[in-house]
């Protein structure tokens, strides 16, 4: 109804000869008071910003869509590139969806790459695992290995950490240890120790119900552009936003039911705030407002391009959302539609 | 009219209830939140409205998902590019494996093969790329349609069999208050049940894909923590009674019990030479071992014919705490050799035993990157890396000879 007004609005302002003064003024004052009115009401779901979403293509090359199951996905925010972290391979793709790249057989690379993070001046962080040890390689912006990066200063109680995922903001490196001490180290692009955050306790994960067999493994994980960072635990169908200043917001409630957690996967923030979160089981990708208001969800399980299977990993840049899933079914991705 | 209100007033009660439910693990060794495998309006697939494209793809959504965790058995492709292994340890063994084809060149002009097919159970989970077995049509030793394999042929999704109180399975009879796997699982009340052994199906089960009906039940405990390196530590499932019979509902034709055949005996005492070979085992050319400390996880043996949960649990470890190795009465069964999901070896065996008479070379486990002259050669490695070679033995040190022959002779001691 909204969209219609404004439509409206629009068509009369453009339909009108702007010949006398008193006319223009009264003009802005119904602008003027028609802004203020947008800005004062309080706006239901369907008229949170986001509008909707279409879905534009698959992450391809020159033959198809590239079959990826299940692929890790990063950005460079600053080439607006996407990464995708499949079989230690990195393969890079421009705005427009095409592979123009691909590294990681590097010699100097040893171990499995994991995750990567790209920084503002083209460097490229690889986190490896190499059985039960895991390192950080630095390379330049071709992938080409440069030195590991060696850590300092970590506090005792982060010694037993094991980051299976690896974010770039502001300067700083994230890594986030997500199945065996649940905690978050932040460093300097050199390896020296800034922050670290125990999630475990910061969630209060101990105090949920415990039985033999249960894990509150965290699903997803990343860093938004204020350094919040925010987190899935599928298992107690929640997600998490953890402030720099270490205060705790979260929410979500188990169903399947468009807005509620069936298995909860990864999660991503664009830079209005908006949270994404996929749901494995559901097959979709819902969207929250950022104070977790429940916007759309979109996807659904089926063989259309624009339908998902098992969606996991996502990541949200200038507009796009890019979302790996099951099925060989690769990277899809959807234009978000602002109202 | 009054009744309306009441119903409505109930049904708001419960919406209240369920809404505002605290976390419990999935299953809890029952039926599991109907809502978390099955959409109730907008199902993908036709049959029971589950929530994936067929049964198993919707079992994988979670237990198929990235990284080693407890309820994890299959490693995404992902996370497992050529030379590097699936990551889960559990028991039963990561589905992953079957993924994995391995060539090698054991000698000029000659080429071997271990197909991905033969390292474990091929269910069909379409989303997740496990496809019906190439080789075998129907079941080895049984008629079961191997294009009908899947998590549910064994495990019953909704957990209905339960063991009450006094150690009887059912299928109803009291409610299941938690899972009775593990030995840290409360031991049912009069009037309760636990889950049976990893929801496995069992007498008095219904049928699951591909139509088996089981008359035997599967006794188990295992340690709350089982998706772990054993290389400190084994980790020890305690196998009680019905184990081999259990199997032997597919793979009749492959139970000594069951089949005309000449085959390995199973689900029969050790006896004394067995276990004695057993007890004295530590490797090829080695027979200091004692019984107090020779259990070995990759040779693991049933607990007599027991079914008492007491004897079970206290069997049951990760600390090894508990090592002695079989008395007389214990027995072999189709486990002692072979993990139940898959493993990095043909046949989904516990170790390798096909190709090369030596499992181990110059004191370490063999991989086509090994430092060692020996350990890398072709006829050994068997396309596998190190990494690959220790993670199908589920990190387990290298602890026996130097030049250590098949895991046969941990029985018969023929080396």
């Amino acid at each position: 109804m909204k969209e219609n007004k404004i439509h409206k609005g629009n068509r009369t302002l453009a339909g009108k000869k702007h010949n006398c003064p008193l006319s223009v003024i009264m003009y802005a004052i119904v602008i003027f008071l028609f802004s203020i009115t947008t800005l004062l009401i309080p706006a239901p779901h369907a008229r949170a910003d986001i509008g909707g979403a279409y879905y534009l293509y698959n992450l391809s090359d020159f033959s198809g869509s590239v079959p990826y199951n299940w692929a890790g996905l990063s950005v460079d925010r600053g080439q607006n590139e996407i990464y995708v972290v499949y079989k230690n391979d990195i393969e890079v793709f421009n705005e427009k969806g095409m592979k123009i790249y691909s590294f990681g057989d590097d010699e100097k690379i040893s171990g499995v790459i994991y995750d990567v993070a790209v920084a503002g001046d083209g460097s490229i962080f690889l986190l490896l695992h190499e059985e039960d040890n895991y390192s950080v390689m630095r390379c330049n912006y071709r992938g080409e290995a440069e030195h590991n990066i060696k850590f300092r200063d970590f506090p005792a109680e982060y010694n037993r950490f094991f980051p299976a995922r690896i974010f770039y903001r502001a300067d700083k490196l994230y890594l986030a240890d997500l199945m065996v001490s649940k905690k978050v180290v932040v460093t300097d692009t050199d390896g020296n120790f800034r922050e670290g955050y125990d999630v475990n306790s910061l969630f209060g994960l101990d105090e949920f119900e415990n039985k033999p067999g249960q894990e509150k493994d965290i699903a997803g994980f990343s860093v938004d552009h204020k350094g919040n960072m925010l987190f899935t635990v599928p298992t107690i169908s929640r997600a998490f936003v953890l402030a720099p200043d270490r205060s705790v917001r979260s929410f979500g409630e188990s169903g399947n039911i468009p807005g509620k957690f069936s298995v909860v996967a990864g999660i991503a923030a664009d830079d209005a705030g908006n949270i994404y979160i996929a749901d494995t089981l559901k097959s979709v990708v819902m969207i929250f407002n950022k104070d977790f208001k429940f916007i759309m969800e979109l996807g659904y399980r089926g063989d259309k391009p624009e339908n998902l299977i098992a969606p996991r990993s996502m990541v949200v840049n200038n507009g796009n959302l890019y979302v790996s899933q099951a099925r060989k079914r690769g990277v899809s991705v959807y234009k978000i539609v602002n109202n | 009219m009054k009744s309306f209100k009441v119903v409505l007033v109930v049904m708001a009660a419960a919406i209240i209830a369920l809404g505002t439910t605290a976390a419990y693990a999935f299953h809890s060794g029952g039926v599991a939140e109907c809502t978390g495998c099955h959409h109730l309006h907008d199902a993908s697939s036709s049959s029971a409205l589950l929530a994936g494209s067929d049964a198993s793809s919707t079992c994988l959504n979670c237990h198929g998902a990235s990284g080693a965790s407890s309820y994890r058995i299959s490693t995404p492709d992902a996370d497992m590019p050529a030379g590097t292994p699936p990551g889960n340890r559990t028991p039963g063994g990561d589905f992953g494996w079957v993924k994995k084809t391995y060539t090698w060149s054991p000698r000029s002009g000659s080429t071997s093969t271990s197909e991905g097919d033969r390292h474990g159970h091929n269910i069909v989970a379409a989303d997740f790329g496990y496809v019906a077995d190439g080789t075998n049509a129907t079941a080895p030793g049984g008629d079961m349609d191997a294009t009908l394999l899947g998590c549910n042929s064994c495990h019953d999704n909704h957990g209905k069999l339960r063991r009450l109180s006094d150690g009887t399975f059912a299928t109803t009879g009291a409610p299941i208050i938690g899972s009775g796997s593990y030995n840290t699982s409360a031991d049912p009340a009069a009037g309760q049940a636990v889950g049976a052994y990893r929801i496995l199906r069992g007498n008095g089960s219904s049928a699951g894909d591909g139509g088996k009906i089981f008359t035997a039940n599967f006794n188990a405990v295992a340690p709350s923590t089982y998706n772990r390196s054993e290389a400190t530590t084994p980790t020890r499932v305690a196998y009680g009674a019905g184990t081999s019979d259990w199997c032997a509902t597919c793979h009749a034709d492959m139970h000594s019990g069951t089949s005309s055949k000449m085959t390995h005996p199973i689900n029969q005492g050790l006896g004394t030479t067995v276990a004695g070979n057993y007890n004295a085992y530590v490797g090829s050319g080695n027979m200091t071992g004692s019984a107090a400390t020779s259990y070995d996880s990759l040779i693991p043996f049933q607990t007599d014919n027991t079914t008492d949960y007491t004897v079970l649990k206290a069997n049951s470890t990760n600390t090894g705490s508990v090592s002695t190795g079989p008395a007389t009465s214990d027995r072999v069964m189709c486990l002692s050799c072979h993990r139940a999901h898959a493993t990095g070896w043909d046949y989904m065996l516990r170790t390798n035993v096909e190709g090369n008479e030596f499992i181990a070379v110059d004191g370490v486990w063999p991989g086509t990157d090994s430092p060692s002259t020996i350990a890398n050669q072709a006829k050994y490695a068997q396309g596998r890396t190190v990494a690959e070679t220790t993670k199908a033995y589920n990190d387990t040190t290298m602890h026996y000879a130097s030049y250590q022959r098949v895991l046969c002779n941990k029985c018969h001691a023929k080396d």
